[in-house]
Protein backbone atom coordinates (compact mmCIF):
# COMPACT_ATOMS: atom_id res chain seq x y z
CA UNK A 1 0.00 0.00 0.00
CA UNK A 2 2.67 2.66 0.58
CA UNK A 3 4.26 2.21 -2.53
CA UNK A 4 0.70 3.08 -4.62
CA UNK A 5 1.17 6.52 -6.21
CA UNK A 6 -1.50 7.65 -4.71
CA UNK A 7 -0.31 7.03 -0.84
CA UNK A 8 3.29 8.20 -2.05
CA UNK A 9 1.65 11.79 -2.94
CA UNK A 10 -0.68 11.94 0.17
CA UNK A 11 1.97 10.99 2.92
CA UNK A 12 4.27 13.38 0.93
CA UNK A 13 2.49 16.50 0.56
CA UNK A 14 -0.66 16.05 2.87
CA UNK A 15 0.09 13.92 6.15
CA UNK A 16 3.72 12.43 8.13
CA UNK A 17 3.16 8.84 8.34
CA UNK A 18 5.71 7.52 10.97
CA UNK A 19 6.16 3.40 11.20
CA UNK A 20 6.12 2.19 14.64
CA UNK A 21 7.22 -1.47 15.44
CA UNK A 22 5.16 -2.10 18.60
CA UNK A 23 7.40 -4.80 19.64
CA UNK A 24 10.35 -2.71 19.61
CA UNK A 25 9.00 0.92 20.61
CA UNK A 26 6.35 -0.49 23.21
CA UNK A 27 6.40 3.02 25.28
CA UNK A 28 4.55 4.17 22.11
CA UNK A 29 2.73 1.14 21.85
CA UNK A 30 1.21 1.05 25.37
CA UNK A 31 0.55 5.01 25.26
CA UNK A 32 -2.31 4.60 22.31
CA UNK A 33 -2.83 0.96 23.71
CA UNK A 34 -2.28 -0.87 20.51
CA UNK A 35 -3.22 -4.18 20.60
CA UNK A 36 -3.85 -5.69 17.37
CA UNK A 37 -1.50 -4.88 14.25
CA UNK A 38 -2.12 -3.10 11.84
CA UNK A 39 -2.84 -0.17 13.92
CA UNK A 40 -3.20 3.00 12.02
CA UNK A 41 -3.86 5.40 14.53
CA UNK A 42 -4.41 9.59 13.35
CA UNK A 43 -3.26 12.11 16.09
CA UNK A 44 -2.40 15.68 15.94
CA UNK A 45 0.95 17.75 16.33
CA UNK A 46 0.50 17.11 19.93
CA UNK A 47 0.19 13.75 19.93
CA UNK A 48 -3.89 13.89 20.87
CA UNK A 49 -5.32 10.79 18.88
CA UNK A 50 -8.44 11.40 16.82
CA UNK A 51 -9.18 8.31 15.79
CA UNK A 52 -7.61 4.90 14.61
CA UNK A 53 -7.79 1.96 11.89
CA UNK A 54 -7.35 -1.28 12.75
CA UNK A 55 -6.44 -4.27 10.07
CA UNK A 56 -5.81 -3.53 6.31
CA UNK A 57 -7.39 -1.64 3.91
CA UNK A 58 -7.23 -0.59 -0.08
CA UNK A 59 -5.06 2.58 -0.64
CA UNK A 60 -8.27 4.49 -1.49
CA UNK A 61 -10.02 3.24 1.76
CA UNK A 62 -7.21 3.69 3.52
CA UNK A 63 -6.50 7.33 2.64
CA UNK A 64 -10.28 7.99 3.07
CA UNK A 65 -10.67 6.83 6.14
CA UNK A 66 -8.24 9.40 7.47
CA UNK A 67 -9.36 12.28 5.30
CA UNK A 68 -12.53 11.42 6.78
CA UNK A 69 -11.17 11.41 10.09
CA UNK A 70 -9.41 14.69 9.79
CA UNK A 71 -13.26 16.30 9.02
CA UNK A 72 -14.83 14.80 12.03
CA UNK A 73 -16.49 11.89 9.61
CA UNK A 74 -16.62 8.47 11.62
CA UNK A 75 -15.14 9.20 14.79
CA UNK A 76 -16.09 7.91 17.37
CA UNK A 77 -17.72 11.27 18.60
CA UNK A 78 -18.93 11.52 15.44
CA UNK A 79 -21.06 7.90 15.71
CA UNK A 80 -22.00 8.68 19.48
CA UNK A 81 -23.79 11.52 18.12
CA UNK A 82 -25.77 9.51 15.28
CA UNK A 83 -26.43 7.01 17.84
CA UNK A 84 -28.54 9.61 20.07
CA UNK A 85 -30.78 9.20 17.38
CA UNK A 86 -30.44 5.74 15.74
CA UNK A 87 -31.04 2.79 16.73
CA UNK A 88 -29.19 0.83 14.35
CA UNK A 89 -27.18 -2.07 15.88
CA UNK A 90 -24.60 -1.89 14.13
CA UNK A 91 -23.98 1.23 14.55
CA UNK A 92 -23.50 0.40 18.44
CA UNK A 93 -21.41 -2.44 17.66
CA UNK A 94 -19.05 -0.23 15.83
CA UNK A 95 -19.15 2.27 19.05
CA UNK A 96 -18.39 -0.87 21.31
CA UNK A 97 -15.15 -2.26 18.90
CA UNK A 98 -14.27 1.83 19.11
CA UNK A 99 -14.03 1.86 23.12
CA UNK A 100 -12.58 -1.68 22.66
CA UNK A 101 -9.53 -0.66 20.34
CA UNK A 102 -9.09 2.35 22.47
CA UNK A 103 -8.68 0.11 25.70
CA UNK A 104 -11.93 1.39 27.52
CA UNK A 105 -13.28 -2.11 28.71
CA UNK A 106 -16.48 -0.87 30.44
CA UNK A 107 -17.58 1.05 27.61
CA UNK A 108 -17.11 -1.00 25.16
CA UNK A 109 -19.14 -3.88 27.26
CA UNK A 110 -22.07 -1.03 27.72
CA UNK A 111 -22.40 -0.49 23.98
CA UNK A 112 -22.29 -4.77 23.45
CA UNK A 113 -24.68 -5.12 25.69
CA UNK A 114 -27.27 -2.83 24.01
CA UNK A 115 -26.42 -4.70 20.93
CA UNK A 116 -27.46 -7.73 22.61
CA UNK A 117 -30.33 -5.98 24.41
CA UNK A 118 -31.52 -4.74 21.18
CA UNK A 119 -32.35 -8.30 19.91
CA UNK A 120 -32.30 -11.49 20.07
CA UNK A 121 -29.56 -13.45 22.50
CA UNK A 122 -28.26 -15.62 19.70
CA UNK A 123 -28.32 -13.87 16.79
CA UNK A 124 -25.90 -12.51 14.18
CA UNK A 125 -25.12 -9.10 15.55
CA UNK A 126 -25.33 -10.74 19.15
CA UNK A 127 -22.72 -13.09 18.50
CA UNK A 128 -20.46 -10.36 17.26
CA UNK A 129 -20.89 -8.77 20.10
CA UNK A 130 -20.28 -11.12 22.49
CA UNK A 131 -17.15 -12.30 20.45
CA UNK A 132 -15.74 -8.70 20.13
CA UNK A 133 -16.23 -8.58 23.89
CA UNK A 134 -13.97 -12.06 24.40
CA UNK A 135 -11.26 -11.23 21.67
CA UNK A 136 -11.36 -7.54 24.32
CA UNK A 137 -10.35 -9.93 27.19
CA UNK A 138 -7.34 -11.86 25.16
CA UNK A 139 -5.82 -9.00 24.14
CA UNK A 140 -5.90 -7.11 27.03
CA UNK A 141 -4.43 -10.59 28.22
CA UNK A 142 -7.84 -11.04 30.72
CA UNK A 143 -6.61 -14.37 30.27
CA UNK A 144 -9.59 -16.20 32.30
CA UNK A 145 -12.04 -13.49 31.16
CA UNK A 146 -11.99 -14.48 27.99
CA UNK A 147 -11.60 -17.96 28.36
CA UNK A 148 -14.76 -17.87 29.99
CA UNK A 149 -16.55 -15.65 27.55
CA UNK A 150 -15.54 -17.96 24.93
CA UNK A 151 -16.90 -21.00 26.73
CA UNK A 152 -19.93 -19.26 27.09
CA UNK A 153 -20.63 -18.47 23.28
CA UNK A 154 -19.57 -22.17 22.45
CA UNK A 155 -22.34 -23.70 24.50
CA UNK A 156 -24.88 -21.02 23.23
CA UNK A 157 -24.01 -20.62 19.64
CA UNK A 158 -24.85 -23.37 17.03
CA UNK A 159 -23.67 -20.99 14.11
CA UNK A 160 -20.48 -20.42 12.99
CA UNK A 161 -19.60 -17.64 16.20
CA UNK A 162 -19.65 -21.55 18.60
CA UNK A 163 -17.05 -22.66 16.53
CA UNK A 164 -14.80 -19.77 16.25
CA UNK A 165 -15.52 -19.02 19.69
CA UNK A 166 -13.20 -23.07 20.69
CA UNK A 167 -10.57 -22.06 18.32
CA UNK A 168 -9.99 -18.74 20.07
CA UNK A 169 -10.25 -20.37 23.31
CA UNK A 170 -7.60 -22.89 22.29
CA UNK A 171 -5.34 -19.70 21.14
CA UNK A 172 -5.78 -18.14 24.32
CA UNK A 173 -4.68 -21.33 26.25
CA UNK A 174 -1.65 -20.74 24.04
CA UNK A 175 -1.25 -17.38 25.34
CA UNK A 176 -1.47 -18.40 28.70
CA UNK A 177 1.47 -21.50 27.95
CA UNK A 178 -1.40 -23.58 29.09
CA UNK A 179 0.12 -26.34 26.68
CA UNK A 180 -1.93 -29.33 27.89
CA UNK A 181 -5.55 -27.12 27.84
CA UNK A 182 -4.39 -25.68 24.15
CA UNK A 183 -4.03 -29.38 22.93
CA UNK A 184 -6.93 -30.44 24.42
CA UNK A 185 -9.08 -27.60 22.89
CA UNK A 186 -7.12 -27.64 19.44
CA UNK A 187 -8.17 -31.51 18.98
CA UNK A 188 -11.55 -30.77 20.65
CA UNK A 189 -12.29 -27.91 18.11
CA UNK A 190 -11.10 -30.92 15.37
CA UNK A 191 -13.44 -33.39 16.48
CA UNK A 192 -16.04 -30.83 16.47
CA UNK A 193 -15.85 -29.21 13.48
CA UNK A 194 -14.02 -31.89 10.65
CA UNK A 195 -15.07 -29.75 7.85
CA UNK A 196 -13.81 -26.46 8.92
CA UNK A 197 -11.38 -24.29 7.14
CA UNK A 198 -9.26 -23.75 9.80
CA UNK A 199 -9.00 -27.98 10.59
CA UNK A 200 -5.60 -27.49 9.23
CA UNK A 201 -4.52 -24.75 11.28
CA UNK A 202 -5.56 -26.14 14.42
CA UNK A 203 -3.78 -29.42 13.62
CA UNK A 204 -0.44 -27.43 13.15
CA UNK A 205 -0.57 -25.66 16.26
CA UNK A 206 -1.16 -28.87 18.01
CA UNK A 207 2.17 -30.41 16.51
CA UNK A 208 4.36 -27.28 17.40
CA UNK A 209 2.79 -27.60 20.87
CA UNK A 210 3.77 -31.16 21.30
CA UNK A 211 7.08 -30.58 20.16
CA UNK A 212 7.93 -27.50 20.62
CA UNK A 213 11.52 -25.99 19.11
CA UNK A 214 14.80 -26.41 20.41
CA UNK A 215 16.28 -23.20 22.68
CA UNK A 216 19.11 -22.81 20.51
CA UNK A 217 22.80 -24.24 22.55
CA UNK A 218 25.38 -22.09 24.60
CA UNK B 1 5.35 21.00 -6.01
CA UNK B 2 5.88 17.18 -4.63
CA UNK B 3 9.29 17.60 -5.00
CA UNK B 4 9.51 21.03 -3.22
CA UNK B 5 7.66 19.83 -0.41
CA UNK B 6 9.54 16.75 0.19
CA UNK B 7 12.69 18.51 0.27
CA UNK B 8 11.50 21.02 2.75
CA UNK B 9 10.32 18.00 4.75
CA UNK B 10 14.03 16.86 4.40
CA UNK B 11 15.52 20.26 5.24
CA UNK B 12 13.69 20.39 8.48
CA UNK B 13 14.05 17.17 9.24
CA UNK B 14 17.91 17.49 8.57
CA UNK B 15 17.97 20.91 10.54
CA UNK B 16 16.31 19.37 13.32
CA UNK B 17 18.67 16.23 13.76
CA UNK B 18 21.38 18.90 13.79
CA UNK B 19 20.35 20.91 16.49
CA UNK B 20 19.49 18.06 18.41
CA UNK B 21 22.75 16.20 17.70
CA UNK B 22 20.85 13.02 16.64
CA UNK B 23 20.40 11.17 13.33
CA UNK B 24 16.57 12.18 11.32
CA UNK B 25 14.45 8.78 11.22
CA UNK B 26 12.92 10.16 8.37
CA UNK B 27 12.86 7.22 5.42
CA UNK B 28 12.26 8.56 2.11
CA UNK B 29 13.36 6.07 -0.86
CA UNK B 30 12.28 6.69 -4.65
CA UNK B 31 8.60 4.97 -5.25
CA UNK B 32 7.88 4.89 -1.63
CA UNK B 33 6.04 6.76 0.83
CA UNK B 34 8.16 9.00 3.08
CA UNK B 35 7.91 7.96 6.59
CA UNK B 36 9.74 8.82 10.18
CA UNK B 37 10.18 6.18 13.04
CA UNK B 38 10.22 8.66 15.42
CA UNK B 39 7.15 10.01 16.28
CA UNK B 40 8.87 12.71 18.13
CA UNK B 41 10.60 13.97 15.26
CA UNK B 42 7.19 14.07 13.08
CA UNK B 43 5.56 15.80 15.64
CA UNK B 44 8.46 18.24 15.56
CA UNK B 45 8.12 19.06 11.65
CA UNK B 46 4.34 18.84 11.52
CA UNK B 47 3.25 22.00 10.78
CA UNK B 48 0.31 23.65 13.63
CA UNK B 49 -2.35 21.76 11.31
CA UNK B 50 -0.74 18.97 9.60
CA UNK B 51 -1.59 15.33 10.55
CA UNK B 52 0.56 12.47 11.51
CA UNK B 53 -0.47 8.48 10.68
CA UNK B 54 0.85 6.46 13.55
CA UNK B 55 1.17 3.32 11.92
CA UNK B 56 1.31 0.44 14.42
CA UNK B 57 3.07 -2.91 13.45
CA UNK B 58 4.95 -6.00 14.54
CA UNK B 59 6.83 -8.86 12.14
CA UNK B 60 4.03 -11.64 12.28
Amino acid sequence: MFTDAQAIEFFSNEMILVKIHAEQDTAAANKYHARAYPTSILINKAGEEIDRLVGYDTTDAYIQTFVDFSNGIGTLDDLLGRAETDEDRSLHLEIGDKYKWLGEVDNANNWFARVIAGGEPLDSLSGEARMSEADMYRRDKDYDLAIEAYQKIADEFDSYHGMDAVIYKAITYRRMTDTASAIATFESYIEQFPESEDVEYAQEQIEKLKNPPEESGE
Amino acid sequence: MRTKILLTVLVLAMLIAACTGEQSTLVADQGKAPYYTSLAEAQAVAAADQYIVADFYTDW
